[in-house]
């Protein structure tokens, strides 16, 4: 054995030594290393896919966000909404802040991302600023605008006012040559007056005779009133004083024609030359005011023709305004044609209305043009500024549409950037999977193959001692406690086991002598039992053999004696009914030949006593005849609603006769409470009555006799009834009371006992014990005797006037069990086979008659009824049942 | 503008228009064995009558449309027509043919004209005539056959003035005339029957003649300027409502009132009788009314109800003698004018007078307008 070899083996021995909690622990230990070493590996590659994965995912939502970005500007472009420019560029800020993030991760991958970003962002921020250029000069333009259409209103309004002034002058100008022609029509009318009175006046004064001074006067007249039409018609210098002038010549001249008219010849001369004078002189004044009329004409006409150039300068200026108003009108609609389509075409447009409005504001009539007082702006000032903004606005156009190609190029440029990125890393990612899939898959192998190891040398070294150990205790189980031990040298825990093990053996060494003693201690004890035990048993088999011999006696004893009581009863009742008959025949013949009047007194004593004789025969039989059936136990009773007042009273008019005859008193007495009908079998209580109180009668020779009843409170259509019959009798001795109720007992003197049957009492008894109660008796000899019974009847309410019984208003399952159960209609079997049944019933026999009905039952299904009920009777050990039904079928034949 | 005309043929006095009324409903009820004379009495519950008047300016104007509604609701309660609206047109003959074509487009049954133009609507009421509208032209020209005319005869109104003035001057005398509206057709045959009856009278000369257009203040103007180279005037004839004007002229030159032919107003018939009263005035007064549009409507009623009615019907002018001057200004307001209500039975005699050729009915008491 060389040097190393036993290195190795003591260092394995000393292993062994080791505790197997120690060999365990070291041996999880090893396993748990090696979990760690795999989950690290895992660890590694997972978090690598991570990584790959989550820079794949934020590429997704730059990828997004650039697209979203996109969709506002392009929104912004087609609606100008500044507030989705503003909205894409907090996107895009946001998208930004999200790559400084990502570049903690990927910092290399992300500068060029962001630099195109960027690139981005800026193109936005060209478009904003180019849009506020555009909106800017559009405000200048419209400010612009409405000063040019402030202009051209301000013009128009001005030359509107001077046209309505210069209607206003032209229309007082026409007045004024309409007043001039009246002052024409009126000198005129004048010239015509005075010239008829100077020529009526020179006629006059060169000696014509026909010359009417009167009508030269009355033209001077009817001057005056024209004259006056001249008021307020023309007014200029010197007019009223000509007016004046020709008044008052007109009045002279016509003064001094009525002087002339009136004057003498003398002076007609001198008058006529003053008439003529003044008349002159009116006509000469007619004739200046004719001219200042005339001088007037001219003026008007003059001022007409100056009116008529003003109006048409007037209009040509409010043509040019009219015009001017239409260009700034239409040079709006042309800068919203561009602005919607800025094509150079509707550019061009607009600037040749400006050009025009330039040339229009060169002729324009020249009216202040601005409302705003504090600064003057001439038209052209507006027009030169709507051009520049005009320019600028289009400038800026240009440059908005370069700014949207820009964005749209750098979105483009950004999304292939964020595109490439995200496929790369995801390609990454996928890299990574595969291959943390596969060094997961190797670590986890190695693991396995370590760990089996582990667990198989394990194993073994703790495994092998102990199985070894449970041989040796399955061979000192089976018995061989000489088996050699080994191992008990070892240090660990089987060494304690396999010394544990020795002790047992030894152990189970002296228990093996001990059982061996007491065995034989055993066998001695159990042959003396045995011997004991066979004596007894002797003894015992002897004395069994009797009794049941005695048994079989008693048995054909008993079924000897009810066979006879059977068959006494069925002998009473037939002779009762036999009896009878021919009794009922004597009766009624008797009866018949005592109506016979012929018959001699001494015939009709033996009459009498043929009578006598047979109602007493009758009486005896008929209580026998119930005797019997109470106990056959073939009495039924019949309960029927019954006014048991009316009841009472009809038992008490009765017994009456008999009463009076001896000369006793007998009464009544019935409480106020009584229901008006109960349910009772009133022949069978009317046979108690009578039987109770012809007693009374009978041993009654003087005093009274009652018939009480009781009645305690009704409750649920029940009422308890107390019957007593109380008399002033011989009375009894008490011995003769335990007595009296026996069959064919009597009590009394010979005297008294003749005519009773001695059953009476018997029979009452059983009747009311039948109807739930029980007669009892206490007596006094010499004072009395008094008989009681109690009884629980069901109330009836019936219509007594219909006499019908109404049985349907106490149900019947309420009365009590009075032996009225109707038997169902059984199917019986033929009659040997019921005596078998029979034969069965006597002996008492309950299994052999459970047999016999299961076998009838399986005969005929006929019989399954009667068979069931056998069987239930059987099975329930109602011996006494049984044998009441099996005889109530073979007496099926038996009437009273 | 206004109408106003006169006639001497059929003007009576109140005293003759109430004899002649007695004997109206006999004439009525006795002349109406004949389907030709008395009132038709057809059913015209469902006709419509149309009015198209060319002017509804002037106080005539306003007066005869009232007058032509107040008869119009009376005949349409009576069961006599369904309807009878009035359209007025601003005195343009394009605008009133434009109202007889929707007339005549809406289904009238007849449709009476107040013409704006005796020319221009020809062509219009032939078509209405051809569309089997009846046509009645009231106080105005159609020259076209197929209408009905109702009309004065204003020929005779300025003969009944120049006979009466003749009668009064002995055959001799100055007149002066004071015409309407120049170049007026009622204007134009008014003045021809004055000149055509004074032609019959050589000792009657019209010395001179001036337009008062129909209205006083004008007349009064006109006649005042006239009046200092006039001669001695002995009588004005006129056309009315010029008489009021003309008379104050001639007050105010302190001359003598000549006789003054007067109108319907109440101030010309005022003045006549204070000046009675002072002076011992004499005159008379013949005028045309604004209630000839009842006539017009009458007339159409009638034509619908199937009475025979001559081309031309004349109405009746109104005059008044110096004896019933009184009663009428009695029940005469201030402002107000003569102006008679015409019924039904009045018209249907007025037609049965012009087709036998006999006198022209009265109308009834003198009843008043408002003015």
């Amino acid at each position: 054995m060389t040097q190393p070899g036993k290195r190795q083996r003591s260092a394995v021995r000393a292993f062994e030594h080791w505790s197997i909690t120690a060999k365990i622990t070291l041996s999880v230990a090893l396993l748990v290393a090696l979990a760690v070493a795999v989950s690290l590996v895992g660890l590694y590659g997972l978090e690598r896919m991570q990584r790959a994965v989550d820079i794949a995912g934020r590429s997704s939502q730059v990828l997004v966000s650039v697209n979203s970005v996109m969709e506002r500007v392009e929104y912004f472009i087609s609606t100008r909404d500044r507030d989705s420019l503003l909205k894409a560029e907090t996107i895009l800020g946001e998208t930004l802040e999200t790559l400084s993030g990502f570049a903690t991760i990927a910092p290399r991958d992300t500068v060029s991302l962001t630099a195109g970003l960027r690139r981005f962002s800026d193109a936005i921020a060209t478009l904003q600023v180019t849009t506020d250029i555009m909106e800017t000069e559009t405000a200048n333009m419209t400010t612009h605008h409405g000063r040019m259409r402030q202009v051209a209103t301000a013009i128009e309004q001005d030359i509107e006012q001077r046209r309505v002034l210069f209607h206003r002058r032209a229309a007082l100008n026409s007045a004024r040559l309409s007043d001039i022609r009246d002052a024409h029509r009126i000198l005129e009318s004048i010239r015509d007056g005075e010239r008829a009175a100077i020529a009526i006046l020179a006629r006059y004064m060169v000696g014509d005779e026909r010359a009417d001074l009167a009508r030269a006067g009355d033209a001077c007249k009817a001057i005056r009133p024209v004259l006056g039409m001249l008021d307020g018609l023309i007014a200029m210098p010197g007019w009223q004083q000509q007016m004046d002038s020709l008044g008052r010549a007109v009045n002279e001249a016509e003064r001094a024609i009525d002087d002339l008219a009136k004057g003498a010849p003398a002076v007609r001369a001198a008058l006529g030359d003053r008439a003529l004078q003044r008349l002159e002189l009116a006509h000469e004044t007619t004739h200046q005011l004719d001219h200042m009329v005339k001088a007037e004409e001219e003026r008007a006409a003059l001022a007409s023709e100056a009116l008529g150039t003003e109006t048409g300068l007037l209009q040509n200026a409010a043509n040019i305004s009219k015009r001017f108003a239409e260009r700034v009108a239409n040079l709006e609609a042309q800068t919203l044609t561009f602005r919607l389509s800025p094509t150079d075409e509707a550019a061009g447009a607009v600037k040749d209305i400006l050009y025009q409005l330039t040339r229009f504001s060169r002729i324009l009539p020249s009216a202040v043009v601005s409302q705003d007082s504090a600064s003057l702006h001439t038209v052209s000032d507006q027009i030169d500024g709507y051009g520049a903004a005009f320019e600028r606005f289009r400038q800026a156009g240009r440059a908005l549409h370069e700014a949207h190609d820009q964005v749209r190029r750098e979105a483009a440029r950004t999304v292939a950037l964020v595109a490439q990125f995200a496929t790369d890393q995801r390609a990454v990612a996928a890299e990574s999977r595969a291959r943390g899939t596969w060094i997961s898959l190797l670590t986890s192998l190695s693991a396995v193959l370590i760990a089996l190891i582990i667990a198989w040398h394990t194993s073994r070294l703790i495994a092998r001692p102990i199985v070894a150990l449970a041989a040796v205790m399955r061979r000192l189980a089976e018995g061989h406690l000489e088996e050699k031990i080994v191992g008990l040298q070892r240090g660990d825990e089987i060494g304690g086991m396999t010394r544990a093990v020795r002790v047992f053996q030894e152990n189970a060494q002296r228990v093996r002598a001990l059982e061996a003693e007491a065995e034989a201690e055993r066998k001695r004890i159990l042959a003396q039992l045995e011997a004991r035990v066979a004596e007894r048993t002797e003894a015992l088999l002897h004395k069994t053999d009797e009794l049941e011999l005695q048994a079989v006696e008693l048995d054909q004893a008993r079924i000897q004696a009810e066979t006879a009581t059977r068959a006494k009863s069925a002998f009473l009742a037939n002779m009762s009914h036999e009896l009878r008959t021919p009794l009922n025949a004597i009766l009624g013949y008797s009866q018949l030949l005592l109506r016979e009047s012929d018959t001699g007194e001494k015939q009709q004593r033996g009459l009498n006593t043929i009578m006598k004789s047979g109602q007493h025969l009758l009486t005896l039989i008929n209580d026998l005849l119930d005797l019997s059936k109470i106990e056959a136990e073939k009495l039924e009773l019949y309960p029927e609603p019954v006014d048991l007042a009316a009841s009472l009273r009809t038992v008490i008019d009765i017994m009456q006769i008999r009463a009076e005859q001896k000369g006793v008193a007998l009464r009544l007495q019935l409480p106020e409470q009584l229901p008006e009908a109960v349910l009772m079998d009133e022949k069978r209580m009317h046979q108690v009555l009578f039987n109770l109180v012809g007693n009374a009668v009978k041993f009654t020779d003087s005093g009274q006799i009652r018939l009480c009843v009781e009645a305690a409170p009704e409750t649920e259509g029940e009422v308890r009834l107390r019957f007593v019959v109380e008399d002033t009798g011989i009375g009894m001795a008490p011995e003769q009371l335990d007595t009296i109720f026996q069959p064919f007992e009597q009590v009394g003197d010979n005297k008294r006992r003749a005519g009773g049957t001695g059953l009476g009492l018997a029979v009452s008894r059983q009747l009311i014990r039948r109807m739930g109660g029980d007669i009892g008796v206490s007596s006094t000899p010499g004072v009395g005797s008094r008989f009681h019974f109690e009884l629980t009847l069901p109330i009836a309410r019936c219509g007594r006037e219909s006499g019908e019984p109404e049985q349907d208003i106490v149900d019947h399952a309420d009365v009590p069990k009075q032996g009225t159960t109707a038997a169902p209609e059984w199917v019986w079997p033929p009659p040997q086979r019921v005596e078998e049944l029979h034969r069965l019933a006597l002996m008492g026999d309950m299994r052999a008659i459970g047999r016999w009905a299961e076998e009838l039952g399986a005969e005929d299904p006929r019989y399954r009824q009667l068979a069931d009920r056998l069987i239930e009777l059987a099975s329930s050990f109602q011996s006494r049942a049984v044998l009441r039904l099996i005889e109530q079928h073979m007496e099926g034949g038996l009437s009273i | 503008m206004a109408v106003q005309t006169r006639r001497s043929a059929g003007f009576l006095s109140i005293r003759q228009w109430a004899v002649l009324a007695a004997g109206l409903s006999m004439m009525a009820n006795g002349l109406a064995q004949g389907a030709d004379s008395g009132v038709a009495e057809g059913d015209t519950r469902h006709k419509r009558i149309a009015f198209s008047n060319s002017y509804a300016g002037s106080d005539f104007r306003k007066v005869m449309v009232q007058n032509w509604e107040e008869v119009a609701q009376h005949a349409q309660q009576a069961g006599f027509i369904r309807e009878a609206p009035v359209v007025s047109a601003d005195n343009s003959a394009p605008e009133q043919a434009a109202h007889i074509q929707n007339m005549v487009l809406e289904g009238y049954d007849a449709i009476v004209i107040l013409a704006a133009s005796d020319t221009a609507l020809k062509s219009v009421v032939r078509d209405a005539c051809s569309a089997g509208v009846v046509v009645v032209v009231l106080a105005s020209k159609v020259s076209e056959p197929c209408v009905y005319e109702v009309n004065y005869d204003w020929a005779q109104m300025g003969r009944a003035e120049i006979d009466y003035v003749a009668e009064r001057l002995g055959g001799e005398g100055n007149l002066l005339e004071i015409r309407g509206i120049a170049g007026d057709a009622t204007d134009a045959d008014i003045s021809a029957g004055i000149h055509k009856a004074a032609a019959d009278y050589p000792g009657l000369k019209i010395v001179h003649t001036v337009y008062g257009n129909w209205t006083a203040s004008v007349a009064q103007r006109e006649v005042a300027l006239a009046l200092p180279s006039l001669p001695k005037i002995d009588a004005i004839v006129d056309q009315g409502g010029d008489g009021y004007g003309a008379a104050l002229a001639f007050r105010e030159a302190g001359r003598p009132l000549p006789i003054i032919i007067m109108g319907n107003r109440q101030n010309e018939l005022a003045l006549w009788q204070r000046e009675r009263d002072a002076k011992g005035y004499r005159t008379f007064s013949i005028s045309a009314t604004p209630s000839v549009s009842q006539v017009g409507f009458w007339v159409a009623q009638q034509i619908l109800a199937g009475k025979q009615v001559p081309r031309v019907v004349t109405v009746p002018l109104v005059s008044i003698h110096e004896e019933d001057l009184d009663d009428w200004l009695a029940t005469m307001p201030e402002g107000g004018a003569a102006n008679p209500f015409y019924s039904r039975d009045i018209v249907a005699a007025m037609i049965d007078a012009e087709r036998m050729g006999t006198e022209p009915p009265q109308v009834p008491a003198p009843p008043v307008v408002e003015r």
